[in-house]
């Protein structure tokens, strides 16, 4: 693997538009059928990214999906990167057999803190890294020691959140996470328009500075505005209803992401019909960017 | 550590309603426990306080798994204090000593249970708890130095209760298990009778609970108990002898106890490179 993120990214191939599923989703009543959306507009299924918790594995329809040898990219849902005890040998033997199992072309996932204590069921959650210089180097270094353990691009996604600590702002710690482990990013345009709401930023606010070459893959989704006490705030649900700040923002990356690769739609629990409003929007974001012409 | 530290009182803050109030009041003197710089304890109160209260359903959701670990201790203590008593963990020092340490959280629920000083719940919560090691037991849950010698098989766990615990508990989990909208139901369900039950604090019975693809508790005597729980640190075959023969063991059968204990899956004898075990 070359030490140089810019020419390792020239490695990495153009997946396109796509969906994302995690164990038992496609099962569940009213859900996106992956198998359907694939026949009828293959240009919006041009991959699958699979959410992985190593104890839960592949459900039916991504294993059938890996078995076809379709695309993949591989989700984590169970790994705390600035935890280096989290990496421990249980979970990467585990998670190499999924790697031969889906062949991904990337490792992906938030990059928070998913559980509490040690892996164990009741301690599932996810929340946003302390936004400090001292987390992001935390970050970068379980990034570089996930990379180097399985020989694929790992891409730190930044996570939802309703509470964020930490004196940074969410793409200049990432800009730092990315800059340390000299890696690509997931951006989820959704949860950055949620963190800035909650500082009261413009959607669009840092991406100027922010290393936009750094972007890999980015997710699309919906989501939904709740009171707490007289506090707005906006729950990541995967609904369609994506929020024009969301759009603002996939409008304002798309166009300069130079080393974009794939957009995921997060609409898993969605049906088909409901679901492709979102998916032509996205296309058209992409039409005229770099990977518009390879869609 | 530090950005660690912190992450760890959010996640406090999150489920601890109690302890957002204190830290907004007074940050050093609500977290004196946590090495923070001034900055950090700062950047714990910038949000505006009700983004900690966003979930309201997530002190909930975390008692309905613990239940899920130890309905049976969990019915006791709901009948004789109340629910609330069950959603007092959160808010103990026993569970932020546990996230702030990164500890399990099922296996310190059930050490939160077994300390209320009551003889029966103590009897149940160290069963539900030895149930819960064993299933968790992807790891060894010897404490052995990886040296050579007998130890306790990695998926069996062995406990000694007051006696009459195990009657109790299959008793309550036999009864839980009739409730209409199931036993966790019933854990919460205060009218739903569970009979009385005592133990005795003046006698001990042993327990052995054995993983693999089906769960088996079982009664074995405390003098056994003795000997597989000396073995969670791993023994050489003289001192594993020594320890039947201080148990009451006659030294012709000590070979064969041994060997048995091998065959039935409850002992494992890991060769070493010391001289005494070549």
């Amino acid at each position: 693997m070359s030490p140089d993120f810019d020419q390792r990214v020239l490695e990495l191939p153009h997946l396109g538009i796509g969906v994302s599923t995690e164990y038992g989703a496609a099962g569940s009543r009213g859900a996106l059928d992956v198998e359907a959306l694939r026949r009828a507009h293959p240009e919006f299924a041009g991959f699958l990214e699979v959410g992985v918790e190593v104890s839960k594995g592949l459900d039916d329809h991504a294993r059938a999906w890996c078995a076809a040898g379709r695309p993949t990219t591989y989700h984590f849902l169970d790994v705390n990167l600035d935890e280096p005890e989290d990496l421990d040998p249980h979970w990467m033997r585990a998670v190499t057999a999924f790697i031969d199992q889906m062949e991904p072309a990337w490792l992906c996932g938030d990059a928070g803190l998913w559980h509490h204590g040690p892996r164990e069921r009741g301690h599932m959650l996810l929340l946003p890294p302390i936004l400090s210089d001292d987390a992001a180097k935390e970050m970068a270094d379980g990034i570089i020691a996930l990379r180097e353990a399985t020989g694929r691009e790992v891409l730190p996604e930044n996570p939802p959140g309703h509470v964020y600590v930490g004196p940074l702002h969410l793409l200049d710690f990432f800009a730092r996470v990315c800059d340390l482990a000299d890696t690509g990013m997931l951006l989820d345009a959704a949860h950055l328009a949620i963190f800035q709401r909650v500082r009261g930023h413009a959607p669009t606010t840092g991406l100027d500075g922010f290393p936009l070459h750094r972007v890999v893959e980015m997710h699309v989704a919906g989501a939904t505005t709740i009171e707490v006490d007289g506090l707005s705030l906006v729950e990541d649900d995967h609904t369609v209803n994506v929020l024009p700040d969301t759009w603002a923002i996939v409008d304002h990356v798309a166009p300069r992401a130079s080393a974009l690769r794939a957009v995921v739609f997060e609409c898993e629990r969605n049906p088909l019909e409901a679901t492709l409003p979102g998916f032509r929007r996205i296309r058209s974001a992409l039409a005229g960017t770099p990977l518009g012409a390879h869609l | 550590m530090t950005a660690k530290a912190l992450q760890r009182v959010v996640v406090r803050m999150l489920y601890d309603p109690a302890l957002v109030e204190a830290v907004y009041a007074d940050p050093q003197a609500a977290l004196a426990d946590v090495a923070l710089t001034a900055a950090e304890r700062t950047w714990l109160v910038a949000p505006d306080r009700r983004r900690w209260r966003a979930d309201p359903m997530r002190r909930a959701r975390g008692l309905q798994a613990l239940l899920e670990e130890y309905p049976v201790a969990s019915a006791v203590l709901a009948r004789r204090a109340g629910v609330s008593a069950l959603d007092a963990f959160f808010s103990s020092s026993v569970f932020h000593g546990c996230i702030q340490e990164r500890r399990s959280l099922a296996a310190t629920f059930g050490h939160w249970l077994a300390a209320h000083g009551i003889p029966l719940l103590s009897g149940l919560a160290d069963i539900e708890s030895a149930v819960v090691a064993v299933r968790r037991a992807e790891q060894p849950l010897i404490d052995g130095d990886g040296g050579a010698g007998y130890t306790l098989a990695p998926t069996v766990a062995v406990r000694r209760l007051p006696g009459g615990s195990l009657a109790a508990f299959a008793d309550i989990q036999a009864r839980l298990a009739r409730h209409p909208q199931g036993g966790l139901a019933g854990v919460v369900d205060l009218e739903f009778a569970i009979g009385r039950h005592d133990v005795a604090i003046d006698s001990e019975e042993g327990l052995i609970v054995e993983g693999g693809p089906q769960m088996a508790l079982g009664e074995a005597p405390t003098s056994l108990i003795n000997v597989l729980d000396a073995a969670r640190k791993s023994l050489t075959a003289d001192a594993l002898s020594a320890i039947f023969l201080a148990e009451g063991a006659e030294p012709h059968d000590v070979n064969d106890l041994i060997s048995d204990l091998v065959a039935d899956g409850l002992l494992v004898f890991r060769p070493g490179r010391g001289p005494e075990n070549r």
